[in-house]
């Protein structure tokens, strides 16, 4: 098998090309785990290798473990969406006081 | 005029506010999906150390096990119609069928045998982080409606 940095480097450029401009909203977990799925990917060789598994086996294990990484990717991403959210809400109460005199709206 | 100036500012600036607010916005803490969840990873990890004790022995086919991977993926398609049916609930509900696809590709591994330890170990490590993620979603969701 090739180096495995060279393996997560390959699986990096590729979804840098896919994701463009988005890459740098994933990059920080995205990069570990392209380096998980690049251990599990070593660990699956060597079971191989040794002839503990089948190739049917193999491909099935890989299958669940990309299953895993785009798992985490999901959870980051809306994990991030839901900071915002948090963060325009407490932007938003803290004004409470100012929207409520200028306005005269009472908001609470 | 002045004050005028900075009425319209501030509706402006809600008005803003607000869209942004809705297309944000995230249904609270779910204590039934977390409830149904823990359940169900409960019941994977019992399948799967079930199926590391019996290791060897004919009870470690998959056709004992059949109907456990049924409730399991049955348990999981509950989860995923009650999070679909809130509103703002992509992620959670996407998390649902990401992990169902798991656990149908874990059938399938399981009806290619399993013979060494590690096999499975591995693979449950997989699936836990799995639920963890799910669960980790599901816990950091406002308590309280928003």
């Amino acid at each position: 098998m090739k180096a495995l940095d060279q393996v997560v480097s390959t699986m990096t450029e590729a979804a840098k090309a896919q994701l463009g401009k988005d890459w740098q909203q994933l990059s920080a977990y995205a990069t570990d785990q392209f380096k998980l799925l690049g251990v599990t990917l070593a660990g699956l060789e060597q079971l191989r290798s040794s002839g503990a598994i089948t190739p049917e086996q193999a491909k099935q294990d890989l299958l669940i473990a990309k299953n895993t990484t785009q798992m985490i990717l999901v959870t980051e991403s809306g994990l991030a969406e839901l900071t915002v959210k948090k963060a325009i809400d407490s932007a938003f109460d803290a004004i409470l006081d100012v929207v409520d005199e200028v306005l005269d709206i009472p908001f609470l | 005029m002045t004050r005028q100036l900075l009425r319209i500012f501030l509706l402006c600036w809600l008005a803003s506010i607000l869209i942004a607010c809705q297309s944000l916005s995230m249904p609270p803490y779910d204590a039934k999906t977390d409830q149904l969840l823990t359940q169900t990873q409960h019941m994977t990890d019992k399948l799967l150390l079930d199926v590391e004790a019996n290791l060897g022995l004919k009870k470690n086919r998959y056709a004992s096990y059949g109907e456990q991977y049924k409730t399991i993926l049955a348990n999981l398609y509950v989860i995923r119609s009650r999070a679909s049916a809130l509103p703002h609930n992509q992620t959670t509900a996407k998390q649902i069928t990401i992990l169902m696809d798991s656990i149908r590709q874990l059938q399938t591994r399981h009806k290619l045998g399993f013979k060494h330890r590690a096999e499975i170990v591995h693979l449950q490590n997989l699936i836990d982080q799995q639920y963890q993620a799910v669960l980790k979603m599901e816990l950091s969701k406002p308590k309280e409606a928003v």
